[in-house]
């Protein structure tokens, strides 16, 4: 993986003197140390511009916990919950919209893990019977500066003792070394985004290539973590059948899928606004030129017999050189598309939550799951 | 005060952001009528009057014979940048600044005053500034003559002619400036081919040979308005090949279909909606009663669209 650079780091005064901040500057030596107060802080988050180069290191007001947004009700949503304690990442994968979509002009890691904590026990308490799929992957990258955070490490040791949760450490790096001797009790999933290595080349230039994401694969596998993929975005370029096929022979090449919580397929989709945000950014990218329309969501997706025709053909690979059993779903897809690719859809948000539930209670006995409930999912519907 | 016109150099174009090919009947009626009221605004460095403001009034001047003009000569040292501002001041105080104008404004700001307040400039010309943009504005300037008069005719804003601007092979496409089109297609048209030409690795004029631009042009038995809606096709064709396969097997089954008059067929062309619709316009009993009837009878051949599309 190639180390962002990073100009300026900001930290919160109260946070001074932790321990995460030496460790920023220990990574990066050139970087300026700039202490700021609350003032200041909102003052800089209205004036640097220049999203990657510069991190801030504070403490959160808001809600740092909260049902993942998903998008408009045409689609099925799994209704996973997001912990956003980093916003930004610094991978500048051409397509990701969060470099558009967040307002945030810097990265930003919250570190009052206490208060994070607090909400979720929270959640977790008011519904004991529901199990909860919790990740901090959604706005930022789970593991591309967590040697330096130690954010994982800490929501790790939270989750260890609940049974009514799985903790997702969702990557493109291959970040891993620091997790590998952590006590986490087959309650961490750490999964990857997975595209094959040209797309990575082209799209994903500064994020780990496949085989160094491989070889992470394989040491998280040896600690006894349990694996998650995710094939979203999939692109389309001329050669995807070979591309995709590479890669899932790759991937099957190293993870058990007797190991594999779960694996997504989603296409490529932002919101049409964005396509002119990325041709400016990245002229050379050739992703926005592919047949997109606007979807019930209103975002641009491919054109929908082409999305098909991918997901079931991914679906066939995974099928073919991973296991028949393994638990794949989509992100963001309608009815239609989970009928036509996989033979069957979920009725709704809360059928799905329910399949995740029901999968991971029997394939993982020792992970004491409470039984999961049809009827009661349906009362867990947050959209 | 008064100097003689041959003491102002006619090359002498630093400050000149006009586009000429737009006639100013109207201030030359002004001058034979009432003379040169406002006084030109020159700037002496060394031995040279360069003219800031009031190339027009010259130009006409010139046009009329006329032998001494009213002049106002500030020293060296007085800012031209100021002056140079003072003069766009007075031209927008009344008229909005066409497109050229505003591009050639930039691009002497860029060239004389390096140091331009980019703020105030941006607020005056509502033009985007960014260094991003100055490709751009360099593309505006190069634009053909008739392009140029297409874009200043429409009063296009700036950010859609970046669309335009895209296409370096733009005189290529010339041809299309008399058969009326529309900004909206026009534009689609460019969006186009720039993205064919991106996705594809390939050149407008090969994209051009490959939809037959030149022959359907010169084609007598195709009318003038067809010609857009065949083009335009085409181009669509190339940018969405594997949406346009799947609406002519669609439109292809619906023809077959052939509906009775009460019933129109609908379906989402981008087919992210599934299923068809079928609108029944309902009059009377037996104008439903056929409706129910087209319907059964056609059972089968609904379904195969639906299911095969």
């Amino acid at each position: 993986m190639i180390n962002p650079k990073i100009e300026n780091i900001y930290v919160d005064k109260k946070l001074e003197s932790k321990e995460i901040c030496k460790k920023y500057i220990a990574k990066f030596p050139t970087a300026k140390l700039i202490i700021v107060t609350p003032k200041e802080k909102d003052e800089i988050l209205e004036k640097v511009s220049r999203i990657k180069n510069n991190i801030l290191i504070t403490e959160a007001k808001g809600d740092i916990f909260k049902p993942c947004p998903g998008t408009d009700e045409s689609y099925i949503c799994c209704q996973y919950w997001v912990i956003n304690q980093v916003w930004n990442c610094p991978l500048n994968c051409t397509y990701c919209i969060l470099q558009y979509y967040l307002k945030s002009p810097m990265i930003i890691t919250y570190i009052n893990y206490e208060k994070i904590k607090t909400e979720i026990t929270k959640k977790l308490n008011s519904e004991p019977k529901r199990f909860f799929r919790i990740g901090t992957g959604e706005l930022g990258d789970s593991l591309v500066y967590d040697n330096l955070n130690k954010s994982a490490e800490e929501f790790i040791k939270y989750f260890v003792n609940k049974n009514n949760a799985i903790f997702e450490l969702k990557t493109k790096s291959d970040n891993v070394d620091h997790l590998l001797k952590k006590k986490h009790n087959g309650k961490v999933v750490i999964s990857w985004s997975l595209n094959p290595p040209e797309v990575i080349m082209n799209e994903e230039p500064l994020s780990a290539k496949l085989k160094e994401r491989l070889a992470a694969v394989k040491k998280v596998q040896n600690a006894g973590y349990k694996l998650g993929f995710h094939f979203d975005p999939i692109i389309y370029y001329d050669n995807w059948k070979e591309g995709y096929s590479y890669l899932i022979k790759e991937l099957f090449k190293v993870a058990k899928p007797e190991n594999i919580t779960w694996i997504s397929m989603g296409s490529l989709r932002f919101p049409p606004e964005t396509k002119y945000k990325i041709i400016e950014k990245f002229p050379k990218t050739k992703i926005v030129y592919s047949e997109m329309f606007r979807g019930k969501d209103n975002k641009s997706r491919y054109f929908k017999p082409l999305r098909i025709e991918m997901y079931k053909y991914i679906y066939s690979l995974l099928s073919k050189y991973g296991s028949e059993d393994l638990f794949v779903y989509f992100c963001m897809e309608d009815k239609e598309v989970w009928q036509e690719v996989m033979g069957f859809s979920p009725e709704n948000n809360g059928h799905l939550d329910f399949l995740f539930a029901k999968y991971l209670y029997n394939k993982f006995p020792k992970m004491n799951i409470p039984k999961p409930i049809f009827d009661s999912y349906q009362n867990f519907i947050t959209k | 005060m008064k100097i003689s016109l041959k003491k102002i150099k006619s090359n002498n174009n630093y400050f000149n952001y006009h586009y000429w090919n737009y006639p100013f009947q109207k201030l030359e009626n002004s001058i034979i009528n009432s003379g040169i009221n406002n006084p030109i605004t020159l700037l002496q460095k060394q031995n040279e009057l360069i003219v800031v403001h009031g190339f027009r009034r010259i130009e006409i001047a010139k046009k009329l014979n006329l032998s001494e003009i009213h002049v106002k000569i500030y020293p060296e040292e007085k800012s031209a940048e100021e002056l140079f501002k003072g003069s766009v001041l007075e031209n927008t105080v009344n008229t909005e600044l066409n497109i050229y104008e505003k591009c050639k404004i930039i691009q002497i700001l860029n060239i004389h005053f390096p140091n331009f307040d980019k703020y105030y400039w941006q607020k005056l010309l509502k033009l985007p500034l960014d260094k991003k943009y100055g490709s751009t504005i360099n593309s505006i300037l190069q634009f053909p003559k008739e392009w140029m008069e297409f874009f200043i005719d429409k009063n296009v804003p700036f950010k859609r002619i970046m669309t335009f601007s895209k296409i370096k092979e733009i005189e290529l496409l010339s041809k299309l400036l008399p058969l009326n089109i529309g900004l909206n297609k026009m534009e689609q048209i460019f969006q186009f081919l720039f993205e064919i030409s991106k996705r594809d690795e390939v050149t407008v004029k090969s994209i051009l040979d490959c939809i037959n631009y030149e022959t359907i042009l010169k084609d007598p038995s195709i009318e003038k308005q067809n010609i857009v809606t065949i083009l335009y096709d085409k181009l669509y064709n190339l940018r969405y090949p594997l949406q346009s396969e799947y609406l002519k097997k669609v439109d292809t089954k619906i023809k077959e279909l052939k509906p009775i008059n009460n019933i129109k067929i609908k379906y989402d062309k981008t087919f992210e909606r599934s299923g068809i619709n079928f609108i029944l316009n309902v009059n009377s009993k037996n104008d439903l009663q056929n409706s129910i009837e087209w319907l059964k009878n056609n059972t089968n051949k609904i379904v195969n669209i639906t299911e095969k599309k």
